[in-house]
């Protein structure tokens, strides 16, 4: 089997003045589909690179990413922008919901969009919050709002869900509650989902372990049995 | 103290730095505040400034002087003296037609001694050379470019003087006409000029003068026009008011001097006549004494004689009655005397009986002796009885005698009085000779009276032939170029009073925004700072600043700027449209309209931002360190309006919560695009109320075809004839007399000129004017007890139906009541009937024009008309259609408004929706890279911020309506002159243009956002906490 995405020989450089810094610098891995990866990696190691490029918000300078056998490489403006549409869902750090839409709206905003959306009624009860689905973000405590973030992911059906530090802004138990919730939607919804973190102790919950250093994968791990995250401690 | 602080004004400079695009948003709004504002308050000084410069520099006449009777040397030298002048310059200006092709153009043709530099009325030459020869011309560069002349053409002038052949040496602009509009008008022809020609004097003066001009003023040389440039005129400028008032005193001397030569002249010229006048004037008067005097004492002798003979009849009576008495008297008188007699006679015979008896008695009687004795005795006693009867008789006999005497007397006397009664009727006779002699005497001298009269009328018939040399005084006010460049200089002003004001309040909106935002922004650190121990003023002072550089240096760019730029353009769209005279621009700026800008900039903003500053630095320093809530997403009313609201897609819903998200910027945009709407409506409104004028005076209020000006007055009597031949001819259907003249209008400070119209039929009055009621439209009758005026007249007056106004007419006063106002567009009318003209001059109406109607006004018709006309001496005539051109000035320098209007409303919605989108976008950065991040492709993203702005167009386009509306009444007023009234009404397409204009600005600056939602960048953006 032919895996989901394909990191080649990725280089990003980004050019400050007469400095050229290259955030990927050859980064290379696989992941294959359904799986939930997890990407470690300390501050400045190149994760939001990877995470920008594979979500189709950059391109590399250098490299091929080849994500259901096409290289996200090579797309146009326009081509990302579908791709982002029809087989991306983000999650970010600071949740980024519309402060200006409920819970139900902001989720609809991005099923609205989409080719096979999910039902976002349903999406949030699933991620327990029938109750405050008309509620605007900001009557909603942070690790709603994360849930209404991941909801909103999620109800786009995308192929490959990306998380930023997901849980960066959260305490640690609903840190952890929200990490459940994206294995179990992974799970769920057979969906591919890539958390970025720079806490390594999470690594033993993914399937698949890649981590960063200095913009180059330092090393990848498979784990048979990954650990449900309620058995983490960090 | 700086040294101190210099880690605060660093950070205040990075601040700056930092925030360019906030620093930019309110540098450019004040910017354009400010370059609006001073750039249309300096566009009239700049305009007359240019222009007066162009009239200076090619020698505008400041006075031009046309006498009728034409220019001695004698009158110029008695005139080139005067204290003032700088030159002066003898010329020609007459009317002449041009034949072009088929047709005969009418043309003004100037002609001067030599074409010169120095000469007033220099002409600005395009092309070619001066003329240098008497046939050569310079010809008006509009008529070359109309009529596609080129240089070396040749044109043939005619007039009534004779015609000549010239060759176009030159094409020229001429400051006589810096409007390429106005070319004036022309007393032969169709009346109007296509435009002007410049020849030499030399050998041209004959079309100018009439020979019978020099017959009459016996003189061999004249001219018809004087130009002459005031010594010190340049210093003020031809538009000011100081100007007309240094010229208008050098203009008094001359005009007096002039009017009193022509006084003079016309005395010499009218002396015989006058002499001739005054002697059988005299003769006249003698006459009318001598037969006065003479009827007097004709008079009053026939009394005495009537008098006397009145007398004379009486004493006859009653002398009459006298012996009528005395006759009576003295028959009676004979009758008794008579009587008397018979009874003495008796008494005699008796006694001589008785006597007769005694001497026969012996024979009888028996006493003889005795007898004898007693006898005796009895005879001495009868002898003495018969004695005494005798006697007695006697003395009757003598009384009869005298009776009879009397009577006889009496007989004479009724003679006399038979003598003196045919001697009466004698007298009488004789009298009533006499006065038939007299009367008849009387009635033959009335009759020479008569005739001396009649001919003292015909020798002042004869006099008033000859003319009276009038001088007319032309000054910059009666030149229509210099007058509608005027015009348009006041409707810029009335422009640059108001919008810029506009702008301002823009500016302040949009700093306001733009400071919260910032003040909100950076309360974190201002809390630092505050935390760290400096001071509440500290922090302000650094927003202070801020503002102050933004502004003040904004302010400085957008004065020099709009000073540069606004004049400029408006001056070049005034070039290209109307007047396209090479007047370069002068650019005049005011240091007072820059302190102003400054002022009111600066200190819009700086008060808003101190405002804004306020509010937030009093918090406490705990306070402000902590991030202030991101605004909170709420329900708006609309959504408790389930009924719409659940008919909203989802974006729709987005849009409408995020519109009314953000009140401030709701607001602003609102009176930002409700104010370009505005402008536009007016902008268009200005142009139809204006353009509309002509149409609406010229077609439905003044409904007749032609308008006849008869030479003289005529009486109304003389009128109906005319009025009768005309209605018989084929092409009139109609035909009115009427009076129409100037009057003044008397009003509290100045007059106003009222046009008096005086009708003497009622009948078919409307078919030469529509008289309605200026509210309800209801025609309206014009009565025989007041007037009927104009709107607008009334509205100047301040009066209302049966007010009174008081009107001059001829140097009399009258108080006439207002029967009516009517609908009426140009002109102060006042109508009123015969009966009332009468009534109140008491005198006869005298007409002096012609109403027609035609039954088709097309060309065959005028002509035949027009021929007719001119053969039977009707008067001048002119046609409806073709009045009103004056107007076409004015429309076109209302294009010209519009045209700023739009640019301004342009540049207003541009400023407004450019800042607030900017800022829109700003704040919503993260939500934008959001919903980027989501997928959403580029024109969903457009779509998703720029239905906002559509929508805030469509609300504030709807808002504009009302207010264009307001701004559109205040600017017809503001342009309004005395003389014409605007149509006040907006027309629907004003409105429909300008929502139009108003969404596809929106849309425009739509398009330009784009450029600035891609630039927002995804991972930045999501980097951040809001």
């Amino acid at each position: 089997m032919c895996a989901l995405i394909q990191f080649k020989n990725i280089i990003k450089s980004y050019t400050m003045g007469d400095i050229t810094i290259n955030a990927s610098d050859g980064v290379d891995f696989e992941v294959n589909k359904g799986e939930f990866v997890v990407i470690v990696g300390a501050s400045g190691a190149g994760k939001t690179t990877i995470l920008n490029l594979l979500g189709g918000m950059d391109i590399p300078t250098k490299g091929s990413i080849l994500v259901d056998g096409e290289n996200v490489a090579l797309f146009d403006e326009k081509r990302l922008t579908e791709y982002r549409r029809d087989d991306i869902g983000f999650v970010f750090q600071f949740y980024n919901l519309v402060q200006n839409l409920t819970a139900l709206e902001n989720v609809e905003l991005a099923s609205q969009i989409s080719k096979d959306p999910l039902d976002p009624r349903n999406i949030l009860e699933r991620v327990g919050l029938a109750d405050r689905m008309m509620n605007f973000p900001a009557q909603l405590s942070g690790g709603e709002q994360q849930r209404v973030a991941i909801a909103r992911a999620i109800a786009k059906n995308p192929k490959l869900l990306l998380c930023d530090e997901p849980t960066g802004a959260l305490d640690y138990q609903t840190g952890k509650a929200i990490l459940g919730l994206l294995r179990e939607m992974c799970e769920t919804y057979k969906m591919t989902v890539i958390v970025i973190t720079h806490n390594s102790a999470l690594a033993p919950m993914a399937d698949r372990v890649i981590h960063l250093k200095n913009g180059k994968v330092s090393g990848v791990e498979l784990n048979k049995h990954p650990q449900p995250i309620e058995d983490i401690e960090w | 103290m700086v040294k101190k602080k210099q880690a605060y004004y660093k950070n205040l400079r990075r601040t700056i730095f930092k925030s360019k695009a906030r620093f930019l948003s309110i540098f450019s709004i004040v910017f354009l505040g400010a370059a609006f504002f001073a750039g249309l308050r300096n566009t009239p000084g700049t305009m007359i400034m240019s222009m007066d410069q162009y009239l200076d520099k090619y020698h505008f006449a400041d006075l031009t002087y046309m006498v009728s009777l034409g220019l001695s040397q004698d009158d110029i030298d008695s005139i080139k003296d005067t204290k003032g002048i700088q030159r002066i310059e003898c010329g020609y200006q007459f009317d002449a037609q041009m034949k072009h092709q088929d047709d005969l153009l009418g043309v003004k043709v100037y002609s001067s001694e030599k074409f010169e530099s120095g000469m007033i009325h220099y002409p600005d030459l395009l092309e070619g050379q001066f003329p240098q020869k008497d046939n050569e011309c310079l010809v008006d560069q509009e008529l070359v470019n109309k009529y596609h002349l080129k240089l070396n053409n040749k044109i043939k002038l005619s007039n009534e003087q004779g015609k000549k052949e010239f060759i176009i040496s030159g094409i020229v602009n001429d400051t006589r006409y810096i409007s390429d509009i106005d070319r004036g008008t022309n007393s032969l022809g169709d009346g109007t000029n296509v435009g002007y020609i410049e020849i030499l004097n030399k050998k041209n003066e004959f079309l100018a003068i009439p020979d019978k001009l020099y017959d009459l003023r016996d003189e061999k040389k004249l001219y018809n026009q004087v130009t002459i440039s005031v010594e010190g005129a340049e210093k003020y400028n031809i538009f000011s008011d100081d100007y007309d008032d240094y010229i208008e005193k050098v203009n008094t001397k001359i005009k007096s001097v002039l009017s009193l030569r022509m006084s003079r002249l016309y005395d010499d010229l009218t002396e015989d006549a006058q002499e001739e006048l005054s002697k059988a004037q005299k003769e006249y008067n003698k006459g009318y004494k001598t037969y006065q005097d003479a009827k007097e004492t004709f008079d009053s002798k026939m009394l005495d004689a009537k008098i006397e003979l009145t007398n004379a009849k009486i004493k006859l009576a009653e002398k009459e009655v006298e012996y009528l008495k005395s006759s009576e008297n003295a028959t009676q008188q004979i009758g008794t005397v008579t009587m008397e007699i018979a009874y003495l006679k008796e008494q005699m015979s008796q006694f001589n009986k008785t006597l007769d008896n005694q001497q026969s008695g012996p024979s009888q009687g028996n006493t003889q002796v005795p007898n004898e004795i007693n006898q005796l005795a009895m005879i001495q006693e009868l002898s003495t009885a018969l004695k005494q009867i005798s006697e007695a008789l006697e003395i009757s006999i003598e009384k009869t005698t005298q009776a009879i005497g009397g009577l006889n007397q009496l007989q004479g006397g009724s003679l006399q009085i038979q003598k003196a009664k045919l001697e009466i009727e004698k007298q009488e006779n004789k009298l009533t000779l006499e006065e038939l002699k007299t009367t008849k005497k009387l009635e033959e001298s009335k009759l020479k009276l008569d005739d001396a009269s009649q001919k003292i009328s015909d020798a002042k018939k004869e006099m008033n032939k000859i003319p009276k040399g009038k001088v007319y005084t032309l000054t910059k006010s009666e030149n229509a170029g210099v007058m509608s460049f005027l015009a348009n200089k006041d409707s810029i002003s009335a422009i640059a009073n108001v919008f810029p004001l506009m702008f301002f309040l823009v500016s302040a909106l949009v700093s306001l925004t733009t400071m919260t935002r910032m003040v909100e922004e950076q309360r974190g650190q201002s809390g630092i700072l505050r935390a760290l121990g400096y001071s509440k003023w500290d922090v302000i002072q650094q927003y202070i600043i801020y503002v102050i550089l933004a502004t003040f240096f904004a302010c400085l760019l957008g004065i020099i700027a709009g000073t540069q730029f606004f004049p400029r353009i408006i001056y070049y769209l005034y070039h290209l449209m109307m007047f396209k005279v090479n007047a370069p621009i002068v650019i005049d700026s005011h240091w007072m309209v820059a302190i102003q800008t400054v002022f009111i900039s600066v200190l819009v903003t700086l008060i808003v931002t101190l405002i804004v500053c306020i509010g937030e630095l009093n918090l406490m320093p705990s306070v402000l360190m902590r991030p202030k809530a991101p605004k909170v997403g709420k329900r708006i009313i609309l959504e408790k309006i389930t009924m719409i609201w659940k008919r909203l897609s989802f974006n729709q819903k987005v849009t409408m919560r995020n519109i009314f998200r953000y009140k401030k910027r709701f607001f602003m945009s609102i009176i930002g695009i409700a104010g370009c709407t505005g402008l536009i409506i007016t902008g268009f409104g200005v142009k139809n109320s204006v353009s509309q004028v002509v149409n609406l005076q010229y077609k439905e209020v003044m409904k007749y075809d032609v308008l006849v000006r008869l030479e003289d007055n005529i009486s109304t009597k003389d009128a109906n004839k005319y009025q009768e031949k005309l209605r018989q001819r084929d092409e009139v259907t109609n035909v009115e007399y009427v009076l129409e003249q100037n009057i003044n209008v008397l009003k509290n400070k100045e007059d106003l000129i009222g046009n008096l119209v005086v009708y003497q039929s009622m009948d078919n009055i409307s078919n030469f004017v529509s008289l309605v009621d200026y509210q309800n439209q209801k025609p309206i009758v014009l009565d025989d007890e007041g007037v009927i005026i104009a709107q607008k007249t009334a509205e100047l007056l301040n009066v209302e139906v049966n007010d009174t106004i008081d009107i001059e007419i001829n140097d009399e006063k009258y108080n006439v009541k207002v029967s009516g106002i009517t609908r009426n567009y140009f002109m102060n009318y006042i109508y009123m009937s015969q009966t009332f003209y009468e009534s109140i001059t008491s005198s006869q109406l005298e007409v002096n024009h012609a109403f027609l109607n035609m039954k088709k006004v097309d060309s065959s018709y005028q002509r035949t008309l027009e021929d007719y006309m001119k053969e039977n001496d009707f008067g001048s005539v002119s046609y409806m259609s073709e009045m009103g051109s004056d107007f076409n000035t004015q429309v076109q320098s209302v294009d010209m408004v519009v045209i700023i209007l739009i640019i301004c409303a342009g540049a207003l919605n541009f400023i407004v929706l450019y800042n607030l989108t900017n800022i829109n976008i700003q704040e919503r950065k993260s939500e934008i890279a959001t919903i980027k991040v989501l997928g959403f492709r580029k024109k969903e993203v457009y779509d998703y911020v720029f239905r906002e702005n559509i929508f805030l167009s469509i609300i504030g386009s709807i808002l504009g309506m009302f207010f264009g509306y307001v701004l559109h009444q205040f600017i017809i007023k503001t342009v309004e002159l005395d003389v014409t009234m605007f149509v006040r009404t907006l027309n629907i397409w004003s409105y429909v243009i300008a929502v139009i204009l108003t969404i596809s600005f929106t849309l425009f600056i739509n398009f330009t956002m784009r450029r600035v939602l891609n630039k927002v960048d995804m991972v930045e953006s999501l980097k951040s906490i809001e």
